[in-house]
């Protein structure tokens, strides 16, 4: 399985780090491509693109704009995007935004640049109680004792039902 | 006689471009002519460079390609309740064809020629509107009906079993995305359930 940023349910407090730290790296932008999400006042969640093994915005690109990498990574070309906004449409999760400023879509890279330079994802790094973790879930499940991974790392199953869309 | 000077001192090709405008607007003025429709002067009656985008109303879904391309603003895109309303303010356009030629729906041309009542009220002329789409949940207007059924036929065109554990029909992106957050709330309180029974 691709490497993928994962997040650990009982961790996460909302402090939106993830979501300041996004919009930083990627400037000039300033829009964060993480989402922080508080249920009822006490669930914090922090999503981004699930990077999906079939993504619905792939195919709805006219411009042929979105492509998925070797490594899993669905990139948008900033260069061939016209900004229609179908894939802010097609994104089930809404995950992808349009820029009013640029004019073209964005969401998350996983970081590309750095990932390059062999840094994990801005958002993992950052996140100060390890609520975002960068890498392959199978070995994440198998780094953490049993114990811990039944605890935390069931969020696996849940990652795998809720952030993919067909094998993810 | 009331006399009315108007400057036409050309030093480049953009100033030509104004200085016609300024004639056609004196005139205008002169004769107190107030449009009411769209004037258009036929591409024989014009110079070369000059057109506006035009619309076809049948082929147009509604989606942001040719406002968000066009580099001079001369398309419009206003939402007004539950329309999405395009207007062209075609004094403005400069012919470069962007949008003819990145519309994914092949639904704009230029035609040469010269339209003059944007120019003289100074407004953008409504091409067409759109119904749009309202949010499920939210009941905000997010994107144009005949936009959503276009993407979502495509997504089911090339995706064949398409799993998503989301309901996301109907709703904006950020409701769609509460839609996940309210979805892992409730796993997350299941699992934490079976922790507490010692099952886990």
């Amino acid at each position: 399985m691709p490497n993928k940023v994962y997040f650990v349910l009982n961790r996460c407090l909302g402090c939106e780090e993830c979501q300041r730290v996004c919009a930083k790296v990627h400037n000039p932008d300033h829009i964060s491509r993480n989402f922080v999400l508080t249920v009822n006042d006490f669930f914090s969640f922090s999503l981004r693109c699930a990077h999906c093994s079939e993504p619905s915005c792939l195919p709805v690109c006219d411009q042929k704009a979105i492509s998925k990498t070797e490594d899993g990574i669905v990139l948008i070309d900033v260069e061939k995007c016209n900004g229609c906004g179908n894939c802010v449409v097609a994104c089930p999760f809404g995950m992808i935004q349009l820029d009013s400023d640029s004019k073209k879509a964005v969401k998350c890279d996983m970081c590309i640049d750095r990932l390059k330079e062999g840094k994990e994802p801005a958002c993992v790094e950052n996140c100060a109680l390890s609520a975002l973790i960068y890498g392959d879930l199978e070995e994440l499940e198998s780094e953490h004792d049993k114990e811990i991974a039944r605890k935390i790392l069931k969020v696996g199953d849940l990652l795998r039902e809720i952030l993919a869309t067909k094998e993810g | 006689m009331n006399r009315k000077l108007v400057d036409l001192t050309i030093t480049d090709e953009s100033h030509k471009k104004q200085a016609i405008y300024t004639v056609l607007k004196a005139l205008a003025e002169a004769v107190g002519y107030q449009p009411t429709e769209p004037f258009i002067i036929p591409a024989e009656e014009t110079m070369e460079g000059y057109g506006f985008p035009i619309r076809d109303p049948d082929k147009c879904i509604g989606c942001y390609a040719c406002y968000n391309i066009c580099p001079e603003q001369v398309i419009t895109l206003e939402d007004i309740e539950n329309r999405r309303v395009f207007g062209t303010l075609s004094h403005a356009c400069v012919v470069c064809n962007k949008c003819q030629e990145l519309c994914p729906q092949e639904a704009i041309e230029i035609v040469p020629g010269f339209e003059l009542m944007a120019y003289l009220t100074q407004t953008p002329i409504e091409d067409i509107n759109l119904e749009l789409q309202q949010c499920e949940k939210c009941h905000s207007y997010f994107a144009a009906s005949k936009h959503v059924e276009f993407v979502e036929e495509k997504v089911q065109n090339s995706i064949q079993d398409l799993h998503i554990p989301v309901e996301q029909h109907g709703l904006c992106p950020e409701c769609r995305r509460k839609q996940i957050a309210q979805k892992m709330q409730s796993k997350w309180l299941e699992q934490a359930a079976l922790f507490m029974k010692g099952g886990g």
